[in-house]
């Protein structure tokens, strides 16, 4: 079938409209993450005779056989030394220099943290197992609840559990096991101490085998599962019907190496090693027996050593290494879904769908299956290029485990496609503070340092009143930032303002070189407290872009209804901070899918938890939906464990349209709970809504004090107006005109307990037409986020008379409008500057704005609705709108199908000198001349578009139409056409290349 | 070869014709934009807007688009030949097709792209009846 006819057959389908796709390959990005570095050398080789000593938990076995093995075949001279002894007898031996690696299943404590050591963290967790000997007579599973209380004792014989008559020895490790430790961070152990009963059998070492040659008939233990897999000694029960390879298996456990910052080449190799693929070790040049330790902060590699992959890029190729490789013990999958890399959401979603079939699974615990442990990593916002794809690309290769090489490669991958992705994202905490975090590649700060950059900057600009992107006035403020810091806190001079902030480098001579720029936010009127906001904005019927992103800047704000109640809740069972400094903690859900959560806890109140026994800092996750003023707190819905430098962690959102929480704080040894910080109630609307994933401009509205006042004054129907709201139109050029307006917070409350949905602007062609009495002739509709309060629109028709509304659209397709510009006329001249600020109730027309101007053709946004005699105009977006091309159809084009020429620097221009295309050589048609060129692999530039490029495309259509180009680098010229049935075209065009002369 | 001209190559409408499959053409419709074309004479352009064209870390991005119009008959003016199904593109904001349609049609909008970043931009594509 040709492409005509392919096409007709899909013609009846097609519409105006906007579909879009989102065909992106998920990455993962790399982050810096403490003070691992982002590399470790391995050298050729290693003086003979090097010792490398390695010592930990016993949790750690098969994973440091394996690294050995793959180790010593790269450096047979080099004896590697195992043992696995207990993480805090090796962690002394590390610091004594009797060893040179610990491997820890446990994060280290702040205090063992602040012995010189660097800690780096595998991001894939060990899952464990829960076991009886292979002559036990149960054979159910069991629940969370039950294998709590058999751990305390509380249940005694199996019996109680559906097995027969015959008392539970709980085979349990010593207290310093860390994977003991690892159970002792589940809720479900909350609230008691962590103790087993009368029928602990305990063992005296932390020995898998000790443990199962314990078991017998009736006892029950625990271990990582890398060590009971495929033993015919050993059982493992299911954990609600689950087990280990399912994603939905409940327990897991830390994994990390440590080692001391003057670490010697052998063991920084040892980690080069643990954060590769096998086989995919980048070996470098030899080390001879002279060579200076190495400095481990500056662990890159040196001249003539190569560098192993990105630690963070790789710790989940090395999770996947220890599960899927190397032992028998370690082959089957552990927390592998079977294909791989799919996204965090996907993995809920497909456990759910399974597991609806089983019933009884607990849905809060799946986020943990799903977490990546590398707690500086921020997978969300990636939404630009990409964006929510991407995050959950990053966590999904995290999980990947033993899909190995597919995932690696994909992370890998998505490692490199990073580098361009920076980004910056400024959050109002309050009225008077905000908060900026950014990601920037390495790479990109290199560039910018290399144009001259000296010193990392953040401005922060007041932009109420300006255009989105426009220009931006002079800085507000200019905070000083470190690189390895990449958030800052910052105060906010006036509330009620819009704000973006810029991240960039000042140079010696203080010229400012940018790098990224968040969006504008609206920063929220400041209430007063107690009440002065009876009645919150119903952020549910919001926009949902707003609500999802706006409510983490919301997080401190007045909450109405139900959410009051439950932040009023929250509040009272929040548990006493510890040591009277609270700490802060956001709680976001920046792309619709993930939470994210980002404190900040004084040293003062880290330092006084640990003090009461403050073991494993946790993060925890609430769905307080249902939460009732009082009440505790619910089970969390999902919980990571944290390191004690972390920051931040991430949840998959368990649920849409709900309310959640998020508190942080140390678990103790003996089960106890020490909060440190807790948010405010978020509001996470349906996701899936375009805008969900831009949290700048999406700062929700606060209700205004006067919401309620107002409410019952306010006319229903078309026209509802509030006196406050003013909206005022002028005109650009013959082109644009620049719309501003004031609506108040009380007013769209107001509106919005009308049934106002969708707020929106709306430019009316009124010409000729009283508005009052007629409709308008065309009107172009742009639907706003809360925060926005300009906007720049095109104007159709120069002709024509405009005018502008504000208001919000109801479900039914009522217009609350809410205020009404003057009518302008589109101005003759080119653009005009735009006023910065708007007085309020300043809608008087200009004489500008009153010229009249000839015909313009332009358009609106969206599903921008004009005049049918008019036109229309629609938005291409270039992510959303694109036919991706993967590197394997690049290559086919240009080396199998198109006709190519190669381009040097210089001047040309392109024509069709003969010969037409034809789709369909049966049928009558006569072809076209046409051919579709892709100009690629140098800098080139189109005099049309003026913009230097690497790729561009573009067509010749018919014999006058030509393309000059500029060649700045040698590029190549590929020239083809498309069809889906190329065997029955007919026809050939010839291209003619002119190279002229340079002037 | 005409004097100036430094090569010539022929594109063949078989031999030099990548074969879209079924998912890709419908890829191409679904994630383009698309427009129903009535009878008459269209002007096709870009607008320039308020917003810069940016890439998705902010660097100036080249505005073009590609246009696949199919579904009935048109005439591209610039080569003034009646066909079913045609592709141009508008590079810049200059650039502009004249387009009779013959019969309604649709237009699809999209770009053509070779890497996953520096998405971040926005065009506005106009289409009015002249």
């Amino acid at each position: 079938m040709s492409l005509i006819k392919f096409a007709t057959t899909c013609l009846i389908a097609a519409t105006v409209s906007q579909a879009v796709g989102e065909s992106f390959s998920r990455q993962a990005q790399a982050q810096a993450f403490g003070e691992v570095p982002e590399s470790f050398p391995i050298p050729g080789s290693l003086p003979d005779g090097t010792t490398l000593r390695v010592d930990g938990s016993t949790s750690m076995r098969l994973t440091n056989e394996e690294l050995e093995g793959r180790f010593e075949q790269q450096y047979p001279n080099v004896d590697v030394e195992l043992d696995a002894s207990r993480t805090d007898e090796a962690f002394e031996a590390l610091i004594n220099g009797d060893i040179d690696v610990l491997s820890s299943g446990r994060p280290l404590t702040q205090e063992e943290r602040n012995q010189g050591v660097v800690e780096v963290p595998l991001e894939q967790r060990e899952k464990l197992a829960i076991i009886v000997g292979p002559e036990n007579p149960f054979e159910g599973d069991l629940t969370f609840e039950q294998f709590a209380q058999i751990f305390r004792g509380d249940i005694t014989n199996w019996s109680a559990l559906g097995g027969p008559d015959l008392p539970i020895r709980f085979v349990d490790r010593p207290d310093y096991s860390d994977t003991r430790r690892a159970l002792s961070t589940y809720t479900v152990f909350e609230g008691k101490p962590f103790e087993t009963g009368a029928t602990a059998a305990p063992i005296d070492d932390d020995e898998t085998e000790t443990v199962i040659n314990a078991l017998g008939e009736d006892g029950i233990g625990y271990s990582v599962v890398s060590q009971v897999l495929e033993r015919d000694d050993v059982r493992i029960i299911p954990m609600h019907k689950t087990l280990p390879d399912d994603p939905r298996y409940p327990y897991s456990q830390y994994r990390a190496f440590v080692y001391k910052a003057d670490a010697d080449p052998a063991t920084l190799a040892f980690l080069g090693f643990a954060t590769s693929n096998p086989g995919e070790e980048v070996i470098g040049a030899a080390v001879d027996g002279d060579t200076a330790v190495a400095d481990s902060d500056t662990a890159a590699a040196d001249d003539g050593t190569a560098v192993a992959t990105d630690p963070e890029a790789a710790t989940a190729d090395a999770a996947g290494t220890d599960a899927a490789t190397g032992t028998d013990s370690a082959a089957a999958p552990i927390d592998t879904p079977p294909t791989a890399a799919p996204s965090d959401a996907d993995v809920v979603a497909a456990a759910g769908a399974e597991a609806a079939g089983r019933g009884g699974f607990p849905w809060w615990i799946l986020p943990l299956f799903a977490i990546p442990v590398l707690g500086g990593l921020l997978w969300w916002l990636l939404k630009k290029g990409g964006g929510a794809a991407a995050p959950a690309a990053g966590a999904g290769a995290a999980t990947a485990g033993v899909a190995g090489a597919a995932a690696a490669g994909a992370a890998a991958v998505g490692a490199a496609g990073a580098l361009d992705k920076s980004r910056l994202v400024l959050t109002p905490r309050d009225g008077q503070n905000a908060y900026a975090y950014w990601e920037v590649p390495q790479e990109k700060l290199a560039a910018v340092k290399r144009e001259g950059g000296k010193d990392l900057t953040l401005r922060v600009y007041d932009v109420t009143g300006r255009p989105k992107q426009g220009p931006l006035p002079a800085p507000v403020g200019e905070y000083p930032c470190i690189e390895e810091h990449p958030d800052l806190h910052i105060p906010i001079q006036a509330d009620d303002r819009s704000y973006c902030a810029e991240l960039g480098y000042l140079s010696a001579d203080k010229k400012w070189l940018p790098i990224v720029k968040s969006d504008p936010v609206r920063v929220p009127m400041q209430l007063g407290v107690d009440g002065a906001a009876p009645k919150g904005p119903n952020l549910g019927a919001m926009g949902a872009g707003a609500a999802l992103a706006g409510a983490a800047a919301l997080g401190a704000a007045k909450l109405g209804g139900k959410d009051k109640a439950a932040n009023e809740a929250a509040t009272k069972t929040d548990l006493e901070l510890i040591s009277g400094h609270p700490g802060e903690l956001l709680l976001a859900s920046p792309n619709g899918k993930r939470l994210h959560a980002q404190w900040d806890i004084p040293s003062e109140s880290l330092a006084a938890a640990r003090r009461q026994g403050g073991e494993t800092m946790v993060a925890k996750l609430y769905d307080v939906t249902d939460y009732q003023p009082g009440a505790d707190l619910p089970e969390p819905a999902a919980q990571v464990e944290c390191s004690d430098q972390d920051v931040d962690a991430e949840f998959a959102l368990p649920a849409a349209d709900r309310n959640y929480m998020a508190a942080v704080g140390y678990q103790t040894a003996e089960g106890r709970w020490l909060p440190l910080a807790q948010s405010e109630p978020l509001q996470v609307a349906q996701s899936g809504i375009p805008g969900a994933a831009i949290l700048g401009g999406a700062v929700a509205g606060v209700a205004g004090a006067a919401a309620m006042g107002n409410k019952n004054d306010q006319p229903s129907g078309e026209d509802v107006s509030v006196p406050s709201s003013s909206i005022k139109l002028s005109s650009q050029s013959s082109q644009k005109a620049y719309a501003v307006w004031d609506v108040p917070e009380a007013a769209k409350t107001a509106v919005k307990a009308e049934g106002g949905q969708t707020y929106q602007l709306r430019i009316h062609d009124v010409t000729d037409v009283d508005i009052n009495q007629q409709s308008p002739k065309s009107t172009l509709t742009y639907d706003l986020a809360e925060a926005d309060c300009d906007r720049t629109v095109p104007l159709p028709n120069g002709d024509s008379d405009y005018l502008a509304e504000v208001g919000y659209q109801a479900p039914g397709g009522d217009w609350l409008m809410l205020a009404r510009s003057n009518v302008i006329k589109p101005l003759q001249t080119p653009d005009v500057s735009t006023s910065d600020e708007t007085k309020d109730g300043d809608t008087g027309v200009s004489a500008t704005d009153m010229a009249a101007v000839g015909a313009a053709m332009a358009g609106g946004l969206a599903l921008s609705q004009t005049d049918k005699d008019q036109g229309q105009t629609v938005k291409v977006h270039s992510r959303k709108n694109a036919l991706m091309f993967d590197a394997h159809q690049l290559h086919h084009i240009e080396h199998t199908v198109a006709s190519t020429h190669y381009l040097s620097p210089g001047l040309y221009s392109l024509k069709i000198k003969d010969g037409v295309f034809n789709y369909d050589g049966d049928d009558s048609h006569p072809g076209e001349p046409f051919v579709i060129l892709w100009i690629h692999g140098g800098t080139v530039i189109n005099p049309q578009t003026g913009i230097p490029v690497s790729t561009t495309w573009t067509t010749l259509n018919g014999y006058d139409d030509s393309l000059t180009l500029t060649v700045r680098e040698p590029a190549t010229l590929c020239a083809f056409f498309v069809d889906t049935y190329p065997d029955d075209n007919t026809g050939e065009v010839t291209l003619a290349i002119t190279k002229h002369e340079e002037k | 070869m005409e004097s100036g001209v430094v090569a010539e190559i022929k594109v063949h409408s078989q031999h030099n014709c990548y074969r879209l499959s079924p998912e890709q053409m419908t890829a191409i419709q679904d994630n383009g934009v698309s427009v129903n074309l009535q009878p008459g004479t269209n002007r096709i352009k870009l607008l320039e807007g308020d917003t810069p064209y940016v890439t998705g870390i902010g660097d100036q991005a080249e505005p073009w688009v590609l246009l696949w119009i199919y579904g009935g008959k048109v005439i591209n003016k610039q080569t003034d030949t009646e066909v079913v199904a045609t592709w141009a593109s508008l590079n810049g904001y200059t650039d502009e097709l004249i387009l009779e349609v013959l019969e309604p049609a649709t237009l699809c909008a999209l770009l053509f792209d070779t890497s996953t970043g520096n998405h971040g931009g926005e065009l506005t594509l106009s289409v009015t009846a002249i």
